[in-house]
């Protein structure tokens, strides 16, 4: 049992992970048509809320099932996070096992402070509360707060601050050294795989915790931070299928306590708590007397009883907390314990909801329960609003931050549909991220208001969107990202191209240039005369309504600070029209056409 | 002459570019060898076979255990019917000419207009020629490939970050592609040569044709081949629709750059005007071409120099 969870996990492991390290986007379709992040638990909750259907649902659905079944197997055979807490403690205690550094003092360390574990008592207090956290969070849509908590999330966390960026650079490094001496086998990435400072703090910070958390007490976060193995731990306690310790068998030996990852065995008096076994099955592995069994009990039913009852004998003696989480287990909460867990929430919320007011962001959803409430109206293209500095907030998405433009806005990725919808499914996981071809998209760290802390927004300093690709729509697991095919990509309108002709070298400079009007995929960008005739001048015009916003206009406008042309985000995405003739601002005349130019005649094909 | 001799005066000649191109012409030809060839009504293969054939061949230009380097124009994601990027076969075709004339390596490569180079390298078809016929794509998208040179005779563009291949390189071949453009009006030989610099936008920023223009007098060019298989003639530099890239069977080699240029536009004006679509420019209005003839880089009188016009069919 033990092996086969090691092996599916590992597998489950790798096969997520191949998103976050896939940095020449080499994985086919097939994979995103059975996207392994489809199998995370609160993602797929998300994903239904985002109006997916049920079948999107399915893990969340399956797992708890499963949780009814065979307890917490989500746990250690599906969760990444989990996984990578045991390949973490894996490490952690290497020292102490390996051969060659088992007597050195590394060694010895690691054996003394990481490599036994002993039974604590449940901290049901801190689990309920970020149970209900989670549960609130969900509701009034402040799911980024969810992604600081959410097991899957905060995986993404890691691979998407730490793994992918170090993996791009480090081919680029490799790549560039190699193409010293003329070989390029090794090609660079596309794009600027670096992230924010402060994402990989993040990164680092949580890294670095859950590496301690796990050397030191194993599946520490899975039982007091863990919503996810807060609820499946309360659903474990009724599964058909346990660990059970055969009492007859036992002697209290206390080897499996001290393999238990998660700290629920308590040897001495022979239980074990399911609402936080996490079905490693460690114990049964290494039990000498193969007292430890996954079975249903049916044929131990008598000691199953007095299982039962010694465990709520012993846990009632063990401690205070224990007697707190028999009954926290019951129909409600403590009284004491909701209102402590609702202190800290209240005031992370008000936080967050006065920081988003200001921006200007989801003021409503705070109100109450806001889901889908399509604020701005629809539509919402080619309002053509001149007036730069009075920006239609109701329309457009937040102002990034103080060294733009005053009249820009920050653009969400295509198949966001609308901020809201995407404020309200991001936990920000980063895989979008890892997975922008473009490398574009970057974790917001204060763009969106304190309430978007790591979801992603389009950076066109280093990049555009680009036309041939929709990569991110098609890896998002929890709906903030809907699904769009190509075809489907390049008609959505994710922003409007804004252009300050006084800011333009065409105007300034009057010299030619056309960066924007050259770059833009959809002809939106047209370049009609300027100025006197004589200099034969071209400066651009935006068809306001054929723009998708990609920001290639944006990146490759050759003006700083301020760009002559930004992209102003569009709260509600819409759908772009195509560029016919019909639309052309300017139409040459036609003695324009009948030029001096020497042209073929006769036979001859050759004007020269 | 003897072969050392040969070799040696092409040296001095590269030494001394951007006269180069006319004392490699001089030095190089008999009498009767054309200093450009225009060739139309075949694919950009035939015309190229023929058109070498015409030129004295490529081991003219290309001796045993030369590094060749070939410079394509690969800006853009679109397949080779938009005529957005260079003809694929015809830069495979060139690749498996310089093979053929003993060249030791032939290394391609542009700095795309955008952050997808690996994807417009391969949807452009030309990393498929080129790698069959042995030749190597080489990458363009990281500031590491650049290396700071001096353009001492530059007027606005002094100080540029070009790419590693093209600095002093055995042979450079510039395989631009004919079309439309919306900054320049006509994209050809000499604008081909911003994909081999890191900042374009300083360009853009700074009197773009004029950098034009001064980063030709820099660039050793050994050989210019225009494909104007199809001209694109309007939305260009990017494109549409492969309709408005009609196919229009052109094609120049030529010895000095500015000429090709010139010959070029012309040929685009005629395409024009026969489909009566984008406009038929004059040689005036492209603004760069008057710097680079000031600066010497070429000339855009064709009645000076030796043209042979071909038709093949």
């Amino acid at each position: 049992m033990r092996w086969v969870r090691i092996v599916v996990g590992l597998f489950v492991f790798f096969l997520i992970t191949l998103q976050f390290v896939d940095i020449y986007h080499a994985l086919p379709k097939t994979y995103f048509m059975y996207n392994p992040t489809g199998s995370q638990f609160l993602p797929s909750l998300l994903k239904l809320l985002a109006g997916f259907g049920i079948v999107s649902c399915w893990a969340f659905i399956t797992f708890s099932v499963l949780a009814l079944i065979a307890g917490r197997a989500y746990c250690s055979f599906v969760c990444p996070f989990g996984i990578l807490m045991d390949i973490l403690r894996r490490i952690a205690i290497f020292p102490s096992t390996s051969k060659w550094l088992k007597n050195s003092g590394l060694g010895k360390f690691c054996r003394k402070n990481f490599a036994s574990n002993k039974y604590a008592p449940a901290r049901n207090v801190m689990r309920t509360s970020f149970l209900l956290l989670a549960v609130i969070a969900i509701l009034f849509g402040y799911t980024s707060l969810l992604g600081l908590i959410d097991p899957y999330s905060l995986y993404g966390k890691i691979m998407g601050g730490i793994l992918h960026p170090a993996a791009a650079m480090g081919a680029d490094w490799l790549g560039l050294t190699l193409s010293k001496f003329d070989i390029y086998a090794i090609p660079a990435v596309d794009g600027n795989p670096a992230v924010p400072l402060a994402s990989f703090g993040l990164a680092i910070l949580i890294l670095a915790a859950l590496w301690l958390a796990s050397a030191l007490k194993g599946r520490l976060y899975c039982n007091t931070l863990c919503p996810v193995g807060a609820f499946l731990g309360f659903l474990a306690k009724f599964s058909l299928l346990k660990i059970r310790i055969n009492k007859d068998a036992c002697v209290s030996c206390g080897l499996c306590e001290r393999n238990c990852k998660a700290q629920c065995i308590d040897a001495k008096s022979k239980t074990l708590d399911y609402s936080r076994c996490v079905d490693c099955f460690d114990c049964g592995a290494g039990c000498p007397r193969n007292a430890i069994s996954f079975s249903t009990g049916f044929g131990a039913k008598k000691s199953d009883n007095s299982e039962k009852e010694s465990l709520r004998k012993t846990s009632a003696k063990v401690s205070e907390k224990a007697r707190i989480a028999e009954l926290s287990s019951g129909p409600g909460i403590g009284r004491r314990e909701f209102s402590a867990s609702l202190l800290p929430m209240a005031v992370l919320l008000g936080v967050a909801a006065e920081k988003d007011s200001k921006f200007g962001f989801r003021g409503r959803g705070a109100g109450g329960p806001g889901r889908g409430a399509g604020l701005g109206g629809g539509g919402a293209c080619g309002l053509g609003a001149g007036a730069c500095e009075s920006v239609d907030e109701t329309i457009y998405t937040p102002f990034p931050s103080k060294g733009d433009r005053p009249d820009k806005r920050l653009s969400l990725p295509p198949g966001a549909q609308s901020l809201e919808n995407f404020a309200e499914h991001c936990t920000g996981c980063q895989i979008c991220v890892s997975a922008c071809k473009a490398q574009i998209l970057k974790p917001a760290i204060t763009e969106y208001g304190l309430s978007g802390f790591m979801q992603p927004y389009m950076d066109f300093a280093e990049g555009f969107c680009l036309y041939t690709c929709h990569s991110c729509t098609k890896v998002c697991p929890t709906g903030a990202i809907k699904f769009l095919s190509l075809p489907q990509k390049r008609t959505t309108k994710i922003g409007t191209a804004i252009f300050k002709p006084s800011l333009c070298v065409v105007k300034t400079d009057g010299t030619d240039c056309s960066a924007c009007g050259e770059h833009c995929p959809v002809q939106a960008i047209e370049m009609i005369p300027f100025g006197d005739r004589k200099k034969s001048l071209f400066i651009p015009k935006v068809h306001e309504e054929v723009c998708i916003g990609c920001g290639a206009c944006e990146y490759i406008c050759p003006v700083s600070p301020h760009k002559a042309i930004v992209v102003r985000g569009l709260r509600v995405q819409g759908v772009a029209e195509e560029f016919n003739e019909s639309k052309r601002f300017y139409k040459p005349p036609e003695d324009n056409r009948k030029t001096s130019a020497p042209v073929q005649t006769g036979g001859n094909p050759f004007p020269f | 002459m003897k072969r050392r001799d040969f070799i040696s005066t092409v040296g001095a000649a590269a030494a001394a570019l951007p006269f180069g191109n006319s004392a490699l012409a001089a030095a190089a030809q008999s009498s009767e060898t054309p200093d450009l060839v225009a060739l139309y009504g075949g694919t950009a293969v035939e015309m190229f076979e023929r058109g070498i054939a015409e030129i004295g061949g490529m081991n003219r230009f290309v001796k045993k255990g030369q590094t060749v380097v070939l410079k394509p124009n690969i800006g853009w994601d679109r397949g080779p019917d938009y005529g957005a990027n260079t003809d694929p076969d015809l830069v495979g075709r060139i690749t498996k000419a310089c093979y053929d004339s003993g060249a030791k390596k032939v290394f391609c490569f542009d700095h795309t207009c955008g952050n997808d180079w690996a994807e417009r390298y391969k949807v452009s078809g030309i990393r498929a020629a080129v790698e069959a016929a042995g030749g190597e794509m080489v990458p363009g998208n990281s500031i590491e490939m650049y290396v700071e040179q001096n353009i001492p005779r530059g007027v606005s563009l002094k100080k540029a970050l070009v790419h590693k291949l093209a600095v002093d390189p055995d042979v450079f071949i510039n395989i631009p592609v004919l079309k439309h453009h919306s900054g320049a009006k006509i994209t050809c030989a000499l604008k081909n040569y911003m994909g081999c610099i890191w900042d374009r936008q300083w360009w853009h920023k700074n009197n773009m044709p004029q950098c034009i223009a001064d980063y030709a007098t820099y660039q050793k060019t050994t050989l210019t081949i225009v494909d104007a298989y199809r001209v694109m003639l309007d939305f260009g530099p990017r494109g549409k629709s492969p309709e408005l890239s009609p196919v229009s069977k052109y094609q120049i080699i030529s010895t000095d750059i500015v000429a090709a240029d010139a010959a070029a536009i012309q040929i685009f004006a005629t395409v024009a005007s026969q489909i009566g679509k984008g406009i038929p420019w004059k040689l005036s209005d492209i603004k760069y071409m008057k710097p680079a003839e000031d600066l010497g880089v070429g000339t855009t009188d064709l009645s000076k120099l030796k043209v042979k016009r071909i038709s093949v069919a």
